[in-house]
This record gives structure tokens, sequence and C-alpha cells, in this order.
């Protein structure tokens, strides 16, 4: 025979236990928009029963309590974290791509290709009216206007690599503090469940993290037998339960890329080896700031064309200005120099130091190699460029240089940049220094080399793309086809992502209907419990009246 | 699946979200009316776009230069109409003054209308378009005519053989001239004067002939003091001093040290520097180019391979090792060495140990050093003796190679070993099979000891290549002198890559060299443009010149195209001109002046003062050009005829003036001829006009299908996704607000 009072003990159980599955139930509510938060339930089960000498059979005992447990998916949160990955990298790229479009900003009525468009229809009009002032003032102005865009294009496009360290860095301290957070969290954890208890919102909070940073970098991680909790980044280790690494930006002392913009950073581990990113954010990032080439080409590639065409059109249309005669019968000059320079300073400057700031390298016998006098001046010409672009081409050393005619001479220099280039001085300060006339005699009637220099846009042997315009166009279209690319891999990347999180949600997001039921169905069950509390005491008091 | 609160929230979100985008879209196109904004809309449109606006830009210049050429073509032709129909009346006009019933009043009368007409035609020349005067070829800055009716540009024979052509653009590649010029309408008439029946003139162009050159590649880290690098031109051989020309890998030779010795070489009456340029060319070699032209034979003894100087490391070398065992005695043993079939002999009562004393390493390696081969060599001359680092005595051959070093008892293990140290120097380079090296010098000099290789045997053709064994053999056999040959102290063989390899047979790192170490020269046939020359006439005037004649120099102009550019040249206001030469020596100067220095050259030789002009060959690729002229009168043919007209008709000289009526046919069938060419002119640029405005409607309209945004679907598409928008809202209105906490009461 059981004691009289084991009849309160077990529907103190059930009280007890009621009251804790509505806290959980308020909890659950209370955090229903907390972000990374895992709804929890009660586990309990019966307690041992008890057996009765007296009687057959065992009693059972009431409710015991276990644990509060999460309900969440491991897996989905993993596939939740490595599409988390992929949206990042293709989301930075995305929005580079963006950027790079917009600076371009083709097609429009106001890029390059307008500028262009004015720039040789002012030749044109040189070659009706080529002893006009008015015009020629309109050929500089336009050939003005050139250099600008151009440098106004080499200049976003250098700003826009600045901005891309700078986020680079910021990111980087992002993995930092998200190393750290972890850490912080792990020691919480640990030291909470050393008695075997279930952390659960401190866990929530670091899934949380770990979601975060895995938009950054591609990362793994892993809990060990003893409940210690580590994450690496492409095989490093990045937070190791109660450590972690640090990204430390250093400053390049040298340049990656020929045209890249001074003091970029380079990431190293504090622990000391260099960091390589698989995919993520900071790959994205890193891509477009450094890649010249590849198959995501950043923003040093796009500099790097618009250098190559900005050089070869320049020292085209040099060549040909200087190949006619100004107003005044005498010899034309260059057209465009670097940093408003005159045509003789730039070219001396060239010969002494344009070589990487050493002496400029002849190569005059390569280039002229296989042309003949028997050959037409066109036919020629056409040698001359083909021997330039493979001699550029097969040696690494030229890579982003350019071979101009200098002094009588074939020579390796510098290319005249996008940023550098100005009209030249000769030409700012003296309209008549235009060289419009093909023959010393011509002048002033003879607009003949204002033809041939508007023609220079028509010339496709000029670029390994085709003309100038042939140019511009393969660049525009290029750049397009990888910004939809990415901005389609973004899209489709973002489509996963948010089905995977759809099916995450559906197991760990709190449902309020659920939660008012299970307060329903606990409230009647307190109630129950209660009841029966009451129902004991009428029966122990109808036993103690027993007596009276 | 469970859905949660939170997931409607979000997904709604999302889907306006999308909605939303969609919307915005279709309404940046409504606004801007464009269906691509960003290449990455569509970069195949974007590439076509950007094309077909390069095209329309340039359409739009085209039809501008089309209306400008118009124009141009427009005033010319008006003006030579108007010529046309002004020499039609002058016609008229003396038809009626040529009919003999004229009365001197009505002459007067023509006269008075013709010189009216006069003045229009000379009007005429000087019609403009857009401030420009149309009829000056380039000189668009000057009226054609002076009121007197002489020219008032430039008249030379340049000048109206090279008709100006001013072009205009009218289509890629596709230019038209718009420019007629005056001087074919008005005519000019040539100058009569002293100068031009004696003064050279013509023109004359450079032949073309041939010269030798040697090219070759000159290593400048050989030392060529033993060499022999004479240089044969025409016969003639001129000696270089070689014995300047040591260059070391340290200290190699400088350019100038090279071509001062080879422009030094002598032949006894001359330098080569006179018959041969001597220069290293842009790829750096080095060209002895022949100042002669013709073709005659060049040759330089040297044309060899050269032996590069390296250190093998792959030797092997034989040694003999054991453990000797210092505590026996070795008087009766039998120690002797047998090094390479030679036996040494070791004393072998030296070695004996007692039980007091061992032997010494010291006492053993003499023992073998002192070893004799009974002809006065000891075994030291061929090899080491030593004991090595781990103590084991070593016997060590001091040539590479495999040799046989073997001792009868039995305390040596005999093996060959490649050892730490074997190095050995060779010389390795190309050697040319088909050249003629009877007359070179291939001498090898091995530790200071020169051998002398047989060249004379050593002759190679293309037809009759040499063999590799010959040329082996003829190293082998070179002989020091003194009985020695080159196989004795060299393995001499043509490596796996056809490389003649000598390489010495000692250990030691000793010098060797070749004494040819030479530039492979080649003789090739530079084409060379010969100067080209005028000198077909003479000053007509006594030396020293009289003042009437001076007057003349001075202000004759001389004519003078050189490879197409032209320029007039007389003497300057100030120069001081007194006899031929200083006239000439101005000439010169002016010369230099105007077409930069040796560019062409005015000589005079007497009696006769016969002049010539020399025009020089100055840039390789163009054969000199020149010719000379004098400068016209600028008096216009026509105006010139019509002048005669009105002085005939003052003096009322009928026949002569019926005699002009054939002239002023031939002007006014030169009018009519330019005006069909003029006219024919205009029909074409009226064509482009009409091509170039079709052309303009139809890319447009490309353009237009490419980039510009369909309104009307845009507009329903823009409506749809409005619905849509509208839809998912009170959709999500609907769902997101009932929830159980509404209906727990």
């Amino acid at each position: 025979m059981a004691s009289t009072f084991f009849g309160y003990s077990i529907a103190k159980t059930g009280l007890a236990a009621s009251q804790m599955m509505l806290n959980t139930v308020s909890h659950n509510i209370a955090n229903a928009n907390t972000e990374g938060y895992a709804r929890q339930r009660i586990t309990s089960h019966a307690y041992a029963p008890d057996t009765f000498p007296s009687a057959p059979g065992t009693i059972g005992t009431g409710v015991a309590v276990d644990n509060t447990q999460q309900i969440r998916d491991e897996f989905l949160d993993f596939k939740f974290r490595s599409e988390t990955t992929k949206v990042g990298e293709y989301g930075a790229l995305a929005d580079t791509y963006r950027t790079l479009e917009s600076i371009i900003n083709e097609p429009s009525d106001s890029g390059i290709t307008t500028v262009m468009d004015e720039f040789f229809s002012a030749m044109h009009e040189l070659n009706k009216n080529p002893e006009s002032l008015t015009t020629r003032a309109l050929v500089r102005q336009r050939a003005i206007a050139l250099t600008e865009t151009v440098k106004g294009l080499s200049k976003s496009f250098k700003n826009e690599q600045v901005n891309l360290d700078f986020e680079v860095t910021v990111v980087a301290s992002q993995i930092n503090g998200y190393a750290k957070q972890i850490t912080d969290l792990n020691r919480g954890i640990y030291m909470t469940e050393l008695n075997g208890a279930k952390a659960n919102d401190l866990r929530d909070q670091r899934n949380l993290v770990v979601d975060k940073l895995s938009e950054l970098v591609d990362i793994q991680y892993y809990d060990d037998s003893a409940g210690r909790f580590y994450v690496d980044v492409n095989g490093r280790s990045l937070v190791s339960h109660y450590t972690h690494d640090e990204l430390i930006p250093m400053e390049r002392l040298t340049r990656e890329n020929p045209d890249d913009v001074d003091r970029l950073h380079d990431l190293q581990w504090k622990s000391g080896s260099t960091f390589t990113a698989q995919s993520g954010k900071m790959k994205a990032l890193l891509e477009m700031r450094d890649n010249i080439s590849g198959s995501q080409k950043g923003l040093p590639y796009y500099v790097d064309k618009i250098n190559e065409f900005v050089d070869v059109i320049a020292t085209e249309l040099n060549r040909v200005h200087k190949s006619g005669y100004d107003l005044n019968g005498d010899n034309g000059t260059n057209l465009f120099t670097i940093n408003n320079m005159s045509t003789s300073d730039y070219e001396s400057s060239l010969i002494v130091g344009g070589y990487n700031g050493t002496a400029a390298i002849d190569v005059s016998s390569a280039v002229i190699a296989g042309t003949d006098i028997s050959l037409t001046e066109d036919e020629n010409n056409q040698i001359i460029r083909d021997n330039i672009n493979s001699i550029l081409r097969n040696n690494p050393d030229y890579t982003g240089k350019s071979i101009k005619y200098l002094q009588g001479q074939y020579m390796v220099v510098d290319r005249i940049t996008a940023e550098d280039i100005s009209i030249s001085s000769d030409i700012e300060f003296d309209l008549d220094k235009i060289s419009a006339s093909a023959t010393a005699e011509g002048a002033p009637g003879d607009g003949d080399n204002a033809l041939n220099l508007a023609q220079i846009r028509h010339n496709v042997g000029l670029y390994a793309w085709g003309s100038p315009d042939d140019f511009i166009k393969s660049l525009v279209s290029n750049l397009g086809v990888d910004a939809q690319e990415a901005m389609r891999n973004e899209a489709n990347e973002e489509v996963m992502l948010s089905q995977i999180d759809f099916n995450r949600q559906s197991i760990m997001g709190v449902s309020l209907d659920e939660e008012m039921s299970n307060m329903v169905m606990f409230q009647q069950s307190y109630n129950a419990a209660a009841r029966l509390m009451s129902t004991l005491t009428e029966m122990i008091d109808t036993v103690i009246n027993l007596g009276r | 699946m469970r859905i949660t609160n939170n997931m409607m929230t979000t997904n709604l979100l999302t889907n306006v979200n999308k909605n939303l985008e969609r919307m915005s879209k279709k309404q940046n196109e409504l606004a801007s009316g464009k269906k691509i904004h960003y290449a990455s809309d569509d970069p195949v449109l974007a590439a076509k776009v950007l094309a077909r606006r390069t095209d329309l830009a340039e359409l739009d210049q085209y039809d501008r230069n089309t209306r400008d050429a118009l124009g141009w073509i427009e005033i010319t032709e008006k003006a030579i109409e108007d010529n046309g129909e002004l020499m039609q009346r002058i016609r008229e006009l003396t038809v009626q003054a040529a009919n003999g019933t004229n009365t001197a009043e009505d002459t007067q009368k023509i006269q008075a209308e013709v010189m009216s007409l006069r003045e229009q035609l000379i009007s005429n020349a000087n019609s403009t378009y857009a401030g420009r005067y149309i009829f000056s070829g380039f000189e668009t800055d000057k009226p054609l005519l002076k009121p007197d009716g002489s020219y008032n540009i430039d008249v030379d024979q340049y000048s109206i053989d090279n008709k100006p052509i001013v072009k205009y653009e009218v289509g890629v590649g596709e230019s038209i001239n718009v420019m007629t010029s005056g001087l074919d309408i008005y005519g000019t008439v040539e100058e009569i004067n002293i100068m031009n029946d004696t003064f050279p003139s013509g023109t004359a162009k450079g032949t073309v002939a041939v010269q030798e050159k040697l090219v070759g590649v000159f290593d400048f880290d050989v030392n060529y003091t033993l060499d022999n690098l004479d240089v044969t031109i025409a016969g003639s051989n001129y000696v270089v001093d070689e014995s300047t020309l040591a260059g070391t890998s340290g200290r190699p030779l400088t350019k100038d040290q090279v071509l001062s010795a080879y422009s030094d070489a002598t032949n006894g009456n001359g330098l080569l520097s006179d018959v041969a340029n001597v220069y290293f060319n842009a790829k750096d070699e080095l060209v002895i180019e022949s100042k002669l032209s013709g073709q005659m034979s060049m040759s330089q003894f040297s044309s060899i391979y050269t032996p590069v100087s390296e250190q093998r490391t792959d030797a092997t070398i034989s040694m003999l090792k054991g453990n000797f065992d210092l505590t026996q005695d070795y008087s009766l043993d039998t120690l002797d060495v047998d090094f390479d079939g030679t036996i040494y002999n070791v004393d072998e009562s030296l070695l004996v140990a007692t039980v007091f004393t061992d032997l010494t390493e010291a006492e053993v390696i003499a023992a073998y050093e002192n070893a004799d081969d009974g002809f006065g060599g000891v075994l030291s001359d061929v090899a080491d003796v030593y004991y090595d680092d781990n103590g084991v005595f070593t016997i060590e051959s001091k040539t590479a190679g495999n040799i046989n070093i073997s001792q009868a008892s039995g305390i040596f293990t005999s093996f060959t070993d490649i050892g730490l140290n074997a190095t050995a120097d060779r010389m390795i380079g190309d050697f040319d099979l088909e050249v003629d090296y009877s007359l070179d010098t291939l001498d090898v000099s091995v530790s200071g000891v020169s051998y002398d290789v047989p060249e004379a045997a050593l002759i190679g053709s293309t037809l009759t290549p040499l063999l590799q064994a010959d040329v082996v053999t003829a190293y082998e056999n070179a002989s020091d002198g003194s009985g020695g040959i080159l196989s004795d102290v060299a393995n001499i063989f043509f490596d796996a890559t056809g490389k003649l390899v000598i390489e010495n047979k000692s250990l030691a790192l000793e010098s060797m060299s070749q004494s040819s170490g030479i530039f492979t020269t080649t003789l090739t046939e530079a084409v060379v443009k010969e100067e080209a020359v005028i000198n077909n006439g003479a000053l007509p005037f006594v030396d020293p010149l009289l003042p009437e004649d001076i007057d003349i120099l001075m202000d004759n102009d001389i004519s003078i195209v050189i490879n197409g550019v032209a320029r007039k040249v007389k003497p300057s206001f100030d120069a001081v001109i007194t006899d031929v030469a200083s006239y000439v020596a101005e000439i010169n100067l002016r010369l230099d002046d105007a077409f930069g220095s040796d560019v062409v050259d005015l000589s005079v030789s007497p009696p006769a003062n016969k002049l010539t002009f020399t025009a020089k060959n100055t840039i390789n690729s163009i054969e000199p050009e020149i010719t000379i002229d004098f400068p016209r009168t600028h008096t216009s043919q026509l105006i010139a005829d019509i002048d005669e007209l009105i002085d005939n008709l003052e003096i009322g000289k009928h026949s002569r003036i019926g005699e002009l009526l054939d002239t002023l046919d031939g002007h006014i069938g030169n009018m009519l001829s330019l005006r069909a060419d003029i006219g024919a002119r205009s029909n074409r640029m009226d064509l482009i006009a009409l091509r170039i405005s079709s052309n303009s409607v139809s890319f447009t309209s490309l353009l237009s299908d490419a980039e510009d945004a369909d309104m009307a679907e845009v507009v329903m598409e823009l409506k749809n996704a409005e619905n849509v928008y509208q839809a998912s809202l009170s959709a999500g209105a609907r769902i997101i607000q009932p929830s159980l906490i509404d209906f727990l009461r």
C-alpha cells in the first residue's frame, strides 16, 4: 500500500513538468523573431515505477523532465553554410561587376564610344577645313576629351581597386571578430555543458556566428568527442576551442600587376603562413582586386585592357600625325604624350628611362624582320605591327610594354597609360602644330593627313580584337558576359539558399500556432494536475473527518 | 511540411520584392525607352547597339562631308559654267570684230565689253567656298589671280603635274576629290629665260646596285691574338692587327676596339675603312660592307666553331683502395703495382714493422710514391698515394678514364670510383663541316702548349662536307712541334648533339683554348640605291659673273623635288655673289636648309660651268629621285590670250583677231571638258547623299530594334507585374493575419 501522500508527489511532478513546458513555450514565443533561434522542446519520461509487495504489478510514480532540447537539423545547417559561402562569393562578384559596368557606362550617349565618335568626327572636319583654327581648336578639344575620358575610366577602376582593398581588410577584421566571438561562445558552452546540460541558447548564438562567417570564407567546422569546437579555413585552423588565429593585412611592397595602385594588402595569418581563399566573399574580393587574367577577370584586367587600348591607339595616332605636316609646313609632332610633355621631352625621356626607369630596349631588327621595299607601305606596316605583337606576346618581360618608333629605332618602352595620357604640349600651345597636311607644301589647304588619322578607326589590324571600335565593343561585351554570369550565379545561389533556409526554418523556426496549441495543451495538463491535487485534498479531508 | 509564421512572412517578402524588382525594371524601360541599360542585360545586343551607334555617328559625319563636298563642287561648277558663258560671249564678240566691216567705234565697244568680261573671268577665278579659295590648290588662303590677271599662287611644274587633291571621305574607305585646279582652267605660260635653255633640268632616278657585305656574330669574350681575322676584298688582303683583340669573359672587348681594329686593317696601301663600312648592326652583328658596288669576292678566313671551355664533372678516376696493416713486415712480400700495364716496383725492404715499432703512414706513402718503373718514372708521376678520410690507403690515378691499377698481393681491393674532385676541362662547340678552314687558324692550346692543327686538310664545302672522322683525325694529329700530339693530352670526339668536344685528359683545371674563337661571317648582298644625278646643263654666263647675270641668278628660283618633297631655292637676298663658285656655294647652303644636309648637292666643273645636281641615297629603302625645274611665269594662258585679243582690238588687226578664234575655241573646249568632269562628280555626290540617307534610315531602324523597348509590350508587362504584385500583397495579408492567437479567447 502506497503512502497516503504519494498522490501529491505524483501530481507535483505533473505540475512542475507542465510549468516547465509552459515556460519553454513562453521562451519560444519570446524568441520567435530572434535571428538564429532554434525552437526548444522539453523532453520528459515517466519516472521509474514502484512495486508494492502487497499488490501485483507496478505503479507509476509521475513524470520526470529530462532536458530542454533544441530542434535543429545539423545537415541542413551544413548545406546552408556551404550555400552561403557561394552566395557571398557570387554576390561580391556581381556587386563589383555592377560597379564596373557603371564605370564603363556603355551603351550610353556619354561613354567612350561617343567620345571616340566625336574625336574622329573632328578629324573629318579637319580634313575638310585644315586651315581653319576653329576646326583645329575643335580637334584639340576632342583629343583632350578623349584623354580625359580614358583617364577617368582608369581612375575609377583604380579607385574601385582601392575600395576592394579596403573591403578586403574589413572582411578580414570581420573574420577575426567572428573567430573571437566563437572562442568566447565556446568557453561559455563548454563551461555550461560540463555537467551534462545543454547550452542551447549559446549554441544558437554560435551557430549564427558560424552562419555569418560562412558567407565570408569557406569553412569546415566540427566538434570533437570532448565537446570542443573547431573551425578551419581552407585546411588551416581558425578557431581551436578556446584559441583563435587572426588574419593580418600586410602592405605589399611590390605591385602584383604593373598597373596596380600602391600599397594593396596581402592577408597573412598571425601565425605566419599566407592566407588563401577557396571560395566565399573574401575570394571574390581578392580575385576582383588582383586577377589580370584567368577565368574570373578582375579590375587589373580591365585597367590593363584600357591601357592597351590607349597605348595602341595613341601610338598609331602619333605615328600618322608625325608623318604629316603642320600648318607651317613643318614635320608633325606627337598628338599624345604623357603628363603634358612636349614631343621631344617625351621621346628623350623614353629613350633614357622609358623601360621601367631604365633605358629603352632597341628591338628594331626584330621589328622590321620580313619587311621589304618591294611590298607596299600598308603591307610593311602590317608586318611591323604583327612583329611587334609577337615580340610583346612572346617575351614575358615585355608584358604590359609597348614598342614605339623613337628617333629612327623601334624600342621597347612603357605604355602610354590611360592615367598619364595627355595631348602633347606642342599641340596644346600651338594649334598650327596639328598636322593635317600629308605634304610639306600642302599647307594650309591639304587635309589628307587628317583623313589618314580619321581612317585609323577602321584599321582592323591595330588590335588583336580588331579596330579601336571593335576593341571597345569586345571589352564591353566581355564585361557584359562576365557580369551577366556573376549575376545569374548570384540569383541562382540565392534561390538555392532561400530554399535551404526554408527547409531549415521549417524545422527550427517557431510556429506561433504550434506554440499556442502547446500552450493550451500544457495549460490543460497543469489544470488537470492541480485538479488532482484538490481531489487528493478532498480525499484526505474525508479520511481525516472519519475520525471525528 | 511544417510551416511557421516567420517562413510565410519571409516568403511573402521575397516574392513581393521580386515583383517590385520586375516592376522597377519595366518602369525603367518605360521611362528611358531603352531595352538595355547595362551590357550585362544582354551582352550580344549591347555589342550590336555599340556597333550601330558608331555606324550612325559615322554616317552622320559622311552625310556632313557629302553636303560640304556638294557645296564645294556646286560653287566650282557654277564658276566654270559662268566662265564657259563668258568665253562664249567673247567668242561672239571676236567673230564680230574679225569681220572687217566694223567701224573703229564698234571695235572700241567690243574691246570695252571684252575687257569687262575679262574682269569677270578673273573674279570667277577667285571664287570662295566658306572663305576658302577653291581654285588655288592647297593655298586656299590666297586668291588664284591678282587683279592684273597674273597668278597669285606658286606656279611650277610640280604643282602642274601634281594637281592638288582635296579628298573628302564619304564612306568607309571611299573618298572623292572635290578640288579642281585653277591652273587647269586658266593655263600657264612658259617662261622664256636665258637660264631655262641651259640650266640642268629633268628627272633622274637612282639605279639599283649590289654591294656585298660580310655579316657575323663577333664574340667579345674571346682572345683573338693568335687568330687570323684578315679580310679580303676584291682580291686585296687587309691585315687586321689581332694583337689588340684580347678579350676574356671578365674583360670583354668593346665594340669600338673591334671597329677600330677592322677599320685600321691595311693592305699596305690603304685602309679597310677606305673600301668598306665596318659597323655593328641592330642585331649586334659585325658587318663589313663593301663601299664598292658590284659583286666582288669578299672573305674572312675565320669562320669556325666557337668552342666554349667548361668543366666536366662526369670524369671517372680509377683508384686502388685497401687497409694497409702497419704492424706487418712486408720485406718478403711483393707489393709492386701494375698501373695501366706498367709495373712500378715498390721497395718492400723499407716496409718492415717490428714488435717494437709499427710502420708510419708516411713511410708507406713514401715507399709507394717512389716505386719506379725501371725507366726513370715513379708512381707519383701518374698517381696520388694517400690515406683517405677514412684512413684507407688509396692509390688514385691522376688521369681520368678507366685505368687498370692492380697489385698482386691481396691487401687492396681495386675499384674505379668517381672522385670528388674529378673535374676536367673541355671545350665544346659547333663545328661547321661545310666550311673551308684551309686559311684558318684552329690551333688548340692545352696547359700552355700550343698544338698546331693541320688546317690544310680541312677543306669543306656545301657539296663536299668534311667527315667528322677527318676533323677528329686532324685535331688528334695536331702537333706541339716537339713530338707530342693533341691526342696525348686530350680526347677529341663529336658528341651526340654533333658538337666537337676537345676534352683534357688531365684532371687538373688547366687552361685550354683555341685560338680561333671567331665570328662566323656570311656573305650577303646588300641592295643599295645609287645616287640620282642630273648634269645636262651649265650656267650660261661667263665667270666672274656680270652684274646683270647676277641679277638673273638672284631672281630665279630653282624648283627641286627629291623623293616627292618639293622645295624652291634661290640665293638669299643678302648673299654676296661674285662668281660661279660663290653662287654654287650659296645654292648648296640653301639646299641644305631646304632638305637637310647630305641629301642633295650641287657641284660645278669648269671651264663650261657644267652643273651637276646629285641626290644622295639618304634613306635605304627609297631609290632617290630628283626633278629640277624652273619656275613658271605667273601669267595665265587664258588671260594672256584675251589680253592679246584686246591689244589687237585696240589696233584693229583683223587678221590676228580671226586667228585668235581658234585659241578661244580651245579654251571653250577645255571649259566644257572640265564642266563634264565636275558634273560627273556632282552626280556621284548626289547618289552618295541618297545612299547615306537611306543607310541612315535603315541603321536607325536596326538600332531601334536592338535597343528600344517595345512600349506596348512593356506597358502590358508592367500592368501584369502590377497585378501580380497586388495579388501577392493581398494574399499575404490574408495568410499572415490570422493565427491561433486570434481564436484563443
